[in-house]
């Protein structure tokens, strides 16, 4: 009587932890199931989102972003530009000065041949009249 | 006798609770957001300046924030907060800033992978990440959102791996990798990225990969279905164009080289490291990048096939997709775009399914696009602008994270 009264105490109390378990079960859900099927109330990540959106003005419309190093870029590159046509008259301006260069070197050329001229000329006179010249 | 019998109870009663609770609780296993689902909350885009990137992308970021839902918040990576000015109404973009001596890209698809459970979201970063600074990416976006941040010592990139409503797909050279990495087979790979993303793992291909992610190519969508590229279907509508309006691919071959630096009086600039940064030479390039599109064709079919195979239902969309196999190192870098109709993001509300859509400026192979993905039931939402970012070789989906949805 004894046994058999301590093997149904057993038995209910076993079916009693089953019964808590298997609740257990049903209420913690399986997380395996697709998300967004799932109650989803306590993501920190949806609990942040909340608070951005607290932030978020109601006439948020038109999202507006200018990267204000492009027109920096802009700036050097007109800025590069403008030293480029600077540097590009200055070179105008050297090669003219270049040309003259050429130009006088090329007269003083000319200049320095016809004194040589002259001198030969002259030293041939004077050895004709007899007057020797020293090296 | 009658302290001894309770003893016994209770003894065997703790023993039952103990090994059958496994049978009965189960712990939230974490699984990875797919790509399609339920409204999107919260994304994640980067903001790269003109003065520190060569790739500037103000223009296409105001294009990504504005062309999504209004309710969608943005979160905004930088590395040079300085360097921007917003429209002051407005707080559907927080700016999470990356230190100042670091270098981003635009892409923040790929250094981690977003899991949740129905208590939390988690970012999982791969064991290695070699991509500039973006390993930093995931770690500041968890300071500012709470979220934890676990790093898996598998190596992954996220553009590889998409995820539908069931099933996580995995570019075959990710599983490939990694088997050589830990000396095991690709099945015992597929197992432990199925353990790390809570979901079975389908493994896209079976040889090393002609495209270099999968999210370029495969789209999963709801209801057992999944779109792949087809390549062969957007030569053919480049080719129309070509052939009937050859001076509309001219303008959009030209636009591409214009816009490359962002500045079209900008021909060329320095790396860090002073190599030169060159514009790809675009104009007259439409013919061979047909050419290579048809040549890719096959590859993708057999994707298509092998999803079909699955019990996938499988819709094409056009694709024109350039040379993958550069012959040069010089050749790797940006190049002709590449132009996929894949790389979107989805979403279904109230059962209207949605997708956001990238365009590139070729009008004919756009609105083909756009047609392919009504006839499949999407409304479509395009987004202008992309035809530099591809010239890089990614589009939407590797330049938005989505981080959460409803």
């Amino acid at each position: 009587m004894n046994a058999k009264r301590m093997l149904l105490n057993a038995a209910t109390i076993c079916f009693l932890a089953t019964a808590v378990l298997l609740s257990q079960s049903a209420l913690s859900g399986s997380a395996s199931a697709t998300p967004g099927d799932a109650p989803v109330t306590s993501d920190n990540l949806k609990q942040r989102v909340r608070i951005l959106e607290l932030l978020q003005d109601e006439d948020d419309k038109e999202f507006l972003l200018v990267d204000a190093s492009l027109s920096d870029l802009n700036a050097r590159v007109d800025a590069n530009e403008a030293r480029c046509e600077r540097t590009s008259k200055r070179l105008v301006e050297t090669d003219k000065r270049a040309d003259k260069m050429t130009q006088r070197i090329g007269e003083n050329r000319s200049g320095a041949r016809m004194i040589r001229a002259s001198i030969e000329r002259l030293k041939a006179d004077l050895r004709a009249n007899g007057i020797r010249l020293s090296d | 006798m009658k302290t001894t019998t309770i003893g016994i109870l209770f003894t065997l009663l703790s023993l039952i609770t103990l090994f059958a609770k496994p049978f009965f609780v189960s712990e939230p296993v974490p699984t990875m957001l797919p790509d399609v689902g339920t409204k999107i909350k919260l994304v994640v885009c980067s903001a790269t300046s003109a003065r520190k990137s060569s790739l500037r992308n103000t223009e296409l970021v105001n294009n990504i924030v504005n062309g999504l839902d209004e309710d969608v918040h943005v979160m905004l990576l930088v590395n040079d907060r300085a360097a921007f000015k917003q429209s002051l109404n407005n707080g559907r973009v927080t700016f999470v800033e990356i230190p100042e001596e670091s270098d981003i890209t635009i892409w923040p698809q790929d250094p981690f992978v977003v899991v949740n459970d129905k208590e939390n979201t988690k970012l999982i970063t791969p064991g290695l990440f070699q991509r500039k600074d973006d390993r930093l990416m995931a770690a500041q976006l968890s300071t500012i959102l709470g979220v934890e941040v676990i790093q898996s010592e598998l190596l992954f990139e996220g553009g590889n791996i998409v995820c539908g409503e069931s099933e996580v797909f995995i570019g075959f050279d990710t599983l490939f990798i990694n088997s050589r990495v830990f000396e095991t087979s690709i099945e015992e790979m597929e197992k432990r990225f199925s353990r790390l993303f809570g979901r079975p793992v389908v493994t896209i291909g079976n040889q090393t990969q002609d495209i270099g992610h999968i999210d370029l190519i495969v789209t999963p969508l709801s209801n057992h279905r999944i779109a792949v590229a087809d390549s062969r279907l957007g030569a053919e509508i480049t080719n129309r164009t070509l052939t009937q309006s050859p001076d509309r691919i001219t303008r959009f071959e030209r636009n591409c080289e214009k816009g490359f630096f962002g500045n079209a009086a900008i021909e060329a600039l320095v790396d860090l490291d002073g190599n030169s940064i060159d514009c790809p030479k675009v104009v007259g390039q439409t013919k061979t990048a047909i050419t290579d599109s048809q040549a890719l064709a096959d590859s993708l079919d057999k994707i298509a096939s092998q999803l079909s195979q699955r019990g996938y239902e499988v819709v094409r969309i056009p694709a024109l997709i350039p040379n993958q196999t550069p012959e040069t190192e010089e050749q790797s870098g940006p190049a002709f775009p590449f132009m996929s109709y894949n790389n979107v993001l989805t979403e279904s509300v109230a059962n209207l399914s949605i997708v956001y859509l990238p365009q590139y400026g070729i009008a004919e192979l756009d609105a083909a696009a756009i047609q392919c993905w009504e006839t499949n039931g999407f409304e479509v939402r395009p987004i202008e602008g992309f035809q530099t970012s591809a010239m890089h070789g990614g589009a939407l989906r590797c330049c938005t994270k989505v981080l959460l949805r409803e």
